[in-house]
Order: C-alpha cells, then structure tokens, then sequence
C-alpha cells in the first residue's frame, strides 16, 4: 500500500508515519510525507497512491475545494482532523473514514482496514462522488446514478437522465463508497438495487438484469443465485 | 380656574421661574375697581391724617411712581366701600409708615423716623384688618406718614402697592403662593440634584452638569421669591434680594444657550452666541435701574440666543432639537407677548415649554445613550464569548492534544514543556477573557504562550519580538494573538522559523503598531479573506476605540504585515491595573514526579 500524509505538524506526521509502519508492516510499500497538500497533488501522477491520509481545514470554501479535489483522485481519502463537526460533510463528499484528532493506533487501524480489506464500507453516508473534468472537479449526487460500469483503473458512471460521467476510481473502491443499494451484479457493474426490473436466465448460462429503463445488463454466473433468491 | 390648575400642573414638571419684582401682587386679589389717586407731600404733621384735611394742593403721583426720598413724607388717598366692605388692607411698599384710616392711626410698619437712625424699617408686605366700626359705607380716607431711608434703590422711583380683600382671605391667599413657591423649589431642586448625580456618575457628560447649574439656579430664583412669602423681612433686604435674582436671571439667560451648545455639541460656533447674548446682556444691565425690567429682558435675551441656538441644531438634524426649539418659541412668544404675565407667577405658564422642551431633549438623549450603552453592552458579551471559543474551540485544543500524546510517547519531558505552554496560554486567556483593555506586556505574553505551544507543534522557532512598545499601554484582549494566530497558518517556516516582529510608533496622536510575520507564504494563502479572526480584531478596535482606529494588512517580500493605527490619546495612556498578574510566568519546569 502506499500512504500520502498531509499534515503541517511534523510531529503527527511522524505519528501517523509510524502507526501506518507498525499497523501495515510489509504491505506498507511507501509513505511520504507534505506539509500542504498543494505541493503534494502536483506529484500525484508521477507516484500515484492508494490512500490519502489528509489533515485539511475544512471550514470555508477552500477547504471543501481540496476535499472534493482530493476523493475525485483514484484513491481513498481519510480525513485526520480536529475538526469533527465537519465530519460529516466529509463523508458526504465521499471520504471512506474520518479519524478525530487526538487519535489512537486502534483508530488508525480501522481507517486503514476500511480503505484497503474487500468488502469494507465507508465509515460515513457519502451522497456524492466528485470527479475530474476538464481541470475542475465537479460533484454528481450519487442519488443520480443508476449503476457503474468499470473500465479497468477507472468507473463509469451511468446517471438516471443517460448521462455518462468517468470516475478516477476503481469499481472496488467506488462500491467501498457507495451506499448498501448499489449491488455488484457483475465483476464489471455495480447497480442501484431499486433501478433492476428483472432477471433473466439466457442460454448458454448467461445471466441479465433488466433494468427500469429497459436497458439489459450483464450478471455474473456466481452472483445469480444470489440476486434471485434477494429479488424473491 | 385654568389659571389656577394650569400653572401648577406645569410646576410639578419643574419649572418656575419667578421674576421678583417690587409690583403687583402676585396673587390674585380683589382689588378696588380704579387704583386711587395718590397724593404725595413731604414734610410730617400730625393733621394731616385728618380726612378733612385739604390736599389739594398735595402732589399727584401714580402708584408706581412713588418718588424716594429722604426724611419723612406723607402719602393720602381715598377709597370707597362696597355695601359689603372688605376688611383686609394690603401694602406693599418699600418704607416704614404708619397707617391712619379715617384718621385714627390703626397700624405701624416699623417705626417712622426723620433720620435713618430713628427708623427702623418695616417689612415690605404687610396685611391690615380694619376695625368693624371703621367700615361704613361711603368713601374713606387712608393717610400714610413714611420714611424710607434704608431703601438703597438705584431707581429714582419705587411702587406703593394696595390691595383690598377679605382679611382671612388673603391670609390664605399668601399662604397658597408660598406653598406653590415651595413646591417649585422642591421640583427644581430635585432636578437639579438628579442631573448633577447623573453627571458625577454617569460617564461626566458636560451637558448634564449645564443642565444641573440650570436647574439649581432656577430652584435658587424660585427660593428667593418663596422667601418673600414665607419669612418677612425688614423692607432693606428687598433690593439686595432682588439684585440676586436679576443675578440669576441673568445667570439663567447665560446658562440656556450654553446647555444647547454643549448638548448639541455645537460648541466650534460658540463665538456667534457668546459675543450678541453678552453684548445683549450688558445692555440690559445699563437700559433701566428696575431690576424687574433687567430680568425681564435678560430672559428675553435668553430665550432668544437659546432659541438661535435650538434652529442650527434641528438645521444639523440634531436628536430632539426640534422639540427644544417649539419649547424655546412658545416661551419667547408669551414673553413677548405678555411681558408683565412673564414675571408674574404666570412666570411658569410662560417659561415651562421652554424648560419642558430641554428636559424631553435630555431624556431622549439620556435614552439613546441606554440603547447604545446596551448595544455596547451586547457587543462586549459577544466579543467574550468569541474569544473564549477562538481559543477553546476544539480544532487549536484537540491538535495540541494530538501533539502531546505523540510527544509523551517520543520525549515525556518535552511533553511537560508543551503542557506548561498550553496551560500558560490558557490562564492568561482566562484572566483578559472579560476585559475591553489589557496591557500590552499581557498581551504579548499571551502570544509568546501560544508561540511556545504553536514552536513544539510545528517543530520550529516561532517567535515573537517586540520594538518600541510601551508594556503598560492598553490593547484590546487577544488582538495580536489573534493576528498571530493568523500568521501562523497562512505562513510556513522560513529555515525552520516563523518569526512576528512587533513595532510601536508613536502618531501625533495615539499610536501605529506595525506587526510583521516573517516565513513562507502559503501560495492559497496570498490574499487571506476576511476570517473570523480580523473580523474579531474589527470589533474589538471599534468596541474600545470608535471610529478612530484603521486596519490594514499587506504581502511583503519576507512574509506578511499587519499594520493597526489607533488615532486615540487613549491607546498611548498607561492602563491602571489593579491587579498584578495572579499566576508567576509559567517557565519550562522540571517534570514532577
């Protein structure tokens, strides 16, 4: 795994460092260190990560800005501040834990399990997902989207009115944010529970999920048997 | 009726004003349907009581016109009975004499004298009752032999007053004047004695003490017309006493205007009252030697640069200025209109709206000066509270604790340090929390505090130095730990330091301080927006110098300035502490085992 920490302390930069050493041991592949978070995301494409432990202000628009600018990147987002009245917002903009400042190793250990094991969830109800266009980052509300389609690195988002939005994120890390109603009917869908109409058993063992819409989706053999016995 | 209920009205709300005068009677009598024909002839013979007695050849003088004289002198008249003839005989008359109706000599006022050796004067007012017998209907004769040689009148005549009545009437008559007299004085008094207490205590407004002066001067003219009717005096006293009322009304015309100007503080055209109203004044003093001419025209004078002075202050739209004004012209209209009335007892009917009219502006003042007393009030609660959460608010605590527990883990004595620090910055918060003005040295000791806490969590050198400071001058709490506070996170360290430099220089008046922070400006950090931080920092320099402070922060090439003018004497006046500071300067101590 390799950690990014934005912290202006250098002290809890060191804390954090190593509670991540001696809570990941060899797993941890790299962790680095900035003091803002600016200098930090300019190099983000050279040495990409897979989680971003973030100590932000989040109060005022800035804050809210780096936030969004940094859940729309490819990897998870853990929030490390003393501001926990802004938990929630942070978790709405789809941060996958929020570890209140002070702050034990235990603590530290679940926002790492949740941001790395399979089947973790978000800590927190995210009600958007923030992604990259053009150079600014624009934030979809999840309520809008009908189902994800992945595309290897990245996620395709399908929105209820047709329109289709690219994600940073991988299918795996978006089902980690997104709410229980979304299902994972395929290795390469994940879909809003409520929008599937029917299924259907084709021949030659190929599975489909008619959606409300009428539009027909893929269904993983595995996955059948148990979409059926929760459809009823 | 009216005239009765009406003034007394006007008396309870405080403001009399009495003229004293040697004329009229002041209460209302029965007086004889024509004033008599006063015959006048210097000399003393005992005939010339007689009422056959021939005085034709006597000179004719009108009442008021009763020439002063020395040596003695006689004075005859004839009035003539109703069916039911009134029992009850008047004088008002600055002169010993002795009173002889129908010839029979019925009462003395001191003792007649042909030098001023041998008289002994009498008192001014004096009340007859005439014998029954003495009664009948059809005309009598009154003959009075007078001397008055201890007048001391400048004037070149003087008054004899008559007046007619029901005895026991006008007993009570006289009382009934003394008790509204009394009553007045009470009401100006208390006035008085409210505005001044007001002024002692309520932040010295210099307008309150005019107002004060004003009404115990009108308490002062109220008492000496009471004294008149409640203590008879020898009939020398009378002029003496009169020079000190025209003295206060003179005093009085003087104060009016000048209650204004300092009210409306309209003090810079003090030049275009002070020159007229005095050259007005002078001349009243010189126009006539009746002292009741002078007060009248005094007041006249009064009221009218009062009333001057009342138009340019509703013309600047000054808070009750209109009210003043509309008292001042009904006041000036009656005087005018009515001057005999004004220095009557009517005196309060003439001059009330006048002195009504200040007394509404001062209260809506007074009034204003609550709300704004409480607005303040509620600006400085507010301002409290916003300090105490600024500091207490979880973010600065919680990463300060942050820092401890990984502090206690990597070097526990540093740990003691930190706590130290933190435990310093936050008893010098809690003693200035409350406060408007702390010294400056406090509050650079609360930065230093915070600076020491902010050094170990940033893990480099903040410090904070201070140039040119007067330790003792007053600063609001928390100004500059608020725009430290600031610094330090819009700035990263410089070479492993974020350095303030505090400067002090001294303006014409008051004072510039001139704060700089020194390190790595933050590139989001450019143009800091107005945070809650200057937003305190505003309050508080208008909460504790209004309107007189300016604020003003610019990037500089080293990091970033701060710059806060206070064009105030106040700002550069040492604060007085009672106290000194409850707690020694916490120092990095050796952990306790």
């Amino acid at each position: 795994m390799r950690i990014l920490i934005v912290e202006d302390e250098p002290l809890l930069a060191q804390r954090l460092e190593r509670f991540c050493r001696e809570i990941l041991g060899e797993k941890l592949e790299s962790v680095r260190w900035a003091s803002l978070w600016a200098e930090a995301a300019a190099r983000l494409d050279e040495s990409p990560i897979d989680l971003l432990l973030l100590d932000l202000n989040l109060h005022g628009r800035d804050g809210m800005q780096l936030l969004a600018a940094s859940v729309a990147g490819s990897f998870h987002t853990v929030v490390v501040s003393a501001n926990t009245d802004q938990a929630l917002r942070a978790f709405e903009y789809g941060v996958i834990d929020f570890v209140p400042k002070p702050f034990s190793q235990e603590r530290l250990a679940l926002a790492l399990r949740r941001a790395s094991e399979k089947d973790a969830r978000s800590a927190g109800a995210a009600k958007y997902l923030a992604v990259r266009k053009a150079g600014r980052v624009e934030l979809i509300a999840i309520d809008d989207i009908v189902y994800a389609e992945g595309a290897g690195a990245y996620a395709e988002l399908v929105l209820a009115d047709g329109r289709r939005e690219l994600h940073d994120k991988t299918l795996e890390k978006l089902q980690a944010l997104l709410p229980p109603g979304f299902e994972r009917i395929h290795k390469s869908y994940l879909v809003r529970w409520s929008a599937i109409k029917a299924l259907y058993a084709q021949e030659g063992s190929r599975y489909e999920a008619e959606l409300r819409s009428g539009l027909r989706l893929p269904v993983g053999r595995s996955r059948y048997k148990e979409l059926r016995a929760l459809l009823g | 009726m009216l005239r009765r209920v009406l003034p007394l009205l006007v008396w309870l709300l405080a403001v009399p004003l009495p003229a004293a005068q040697p004329g009229p009677p002041s209460a209302p009598e029965i007086r004889p349907p024509a004033e008599p024909v006063l015959r006048f002839r210097v000399g003393d013979d005992p005939r010339w009581a007689d009422p056959a007695h021939d005085d034709s050849a006597w000179q004719i003088i009108a009442p008021r016109e009763l020439p002063a004289r020395r040596g003695i002198y006689w004075v005859r008249f004839r009035v003539r009975s109703q069916p039911r003839p009134p029992d009850g005989l008047l004088f008002k008359v600055v002169a010993s004499y002795d009173l002889h109706w129908d010839g029979r000599l019925i009462g003395r006022n001191g003792r007649v004298g042909a030098s001023p050796d041998d008289e002994s004067p009498g008192f001014v007012d004096t009340l007859f009752q005439l014998p029954p017998d003495l009664l009948g209907p059809g005309e009598h004769t009154v003959a009075l032999r007078m001397s008055s040689w201890h007048t001391g009148f400048p004037g070149p005549t003087y008054g004899l007053l008559l007046a007619r009545g029901n005895f026991r009437a006008m007993l009570v008559e006289r009382s009934r004047t003394a008790l509204l007299s009394v009553m007045a004085v009470g009401a100006a008094l208390v006035a008085a004695v409210v505005f001044g207490l007001m002024w002692l205590l309520a932040g010295r407004r210099r307008s309150l003490l005019v107002c004060s002066a004003l009404f115990a001067v009108v308490a002062l003219l109220q008492a000496l017309q009471a004294w008149r009717w409640l203590y008879e005096y020898p009939y020398d006293w009378h002029y003496p006493r009169l020079l000190v009322i025209t003295v206060l009304a003179t005093a009085l015309a003087v104060l009016l205007p000048v209650f204004l100007l300092v009210h409306f503080e309209l003090r810079r055209r003090r030049a275009w009252v002070f020159a007229p109203l005095a050259g007005m004044l002078v001349h009243a003093w010189f126009s006539t030697p009746f002292y009741n001419g002078i007060s009248l025209y005094a007041c006249a004078v009064g009221f009218a640069v009062a009333l001057g002075v009342a138009t340019a202050a509703v013309a600047r739209r000054r808070r009750g200025a209109a009210v003043a004004a509309a008292g001042l012209a009904v006041s000036l209209v009656a005087l005018i209109a009515a001057p005999r009335d004004f220095l009557d007892q009517a005196f309060f009917l003439s001059a009330g709206p006048a002195l009504l009219g200040l007394l509404v502006t001062v209260v809506l003042e007074l009034r204003e000066e609550r709300r704004a007393a409480r607005r303040m009030e509620l600006t400085a609660a507010r301002l409290e509270t916003e300090l105490l959460k600024k500091n207490i608010q979880p973010h600065f605590l919680l990463n300060t604790l942050a820092t401890i527990q990984e502090v206690i883990e990597q070097e526990p004595r540093t740990a003691v340090t930190l706590i130290d620090a933190l435990a310093a910055e936050f008893r010098i918060l809690s003693r200035v929390a409350g406060k408007t003005l702390v010294p400056l040295g406090e509050e650079l000791d609360l930065c230093r505090a915070h600076l020491r806490v902010m050094s170990l969590r940033k893990g480099a050198v903040c410090e904070l130095a201070a140039r040119g400071i007067d330790a003792a001058a007053p600063i609001p709490p928390a100004l500059f730990h608020t725009l430290v506070e600031n610094g330090l996170t819009h700035l990263a360290p410089r070479g492993g330091r974020i350095e303030f430099d505090l400067r002090a220089d001294r303006l014409a008046v008051g004072v510039r301080y001139t704060l700089t922070a020194r390190g790595e400006r933050q590139a989001a950090a450019a143009e800091p927006r107005e945070g809650t931080g200057l937003r305190y920092v505003r309050a508080r320099l208008e909460e504790s110098f209004t309107g007189a402070w300016s604020l003003a922060g610019v990037p500089v090439p080293e990091g970033w300035e701060t710059m806060i003018e206070i064009h105030s004497p106040a700002a550069v006046a040492p604060l007085r502490e009672a106290a000194p500071p409850a707690w020694p300067q916490p120092q990095p101590q050796p952990a306790s085992p």
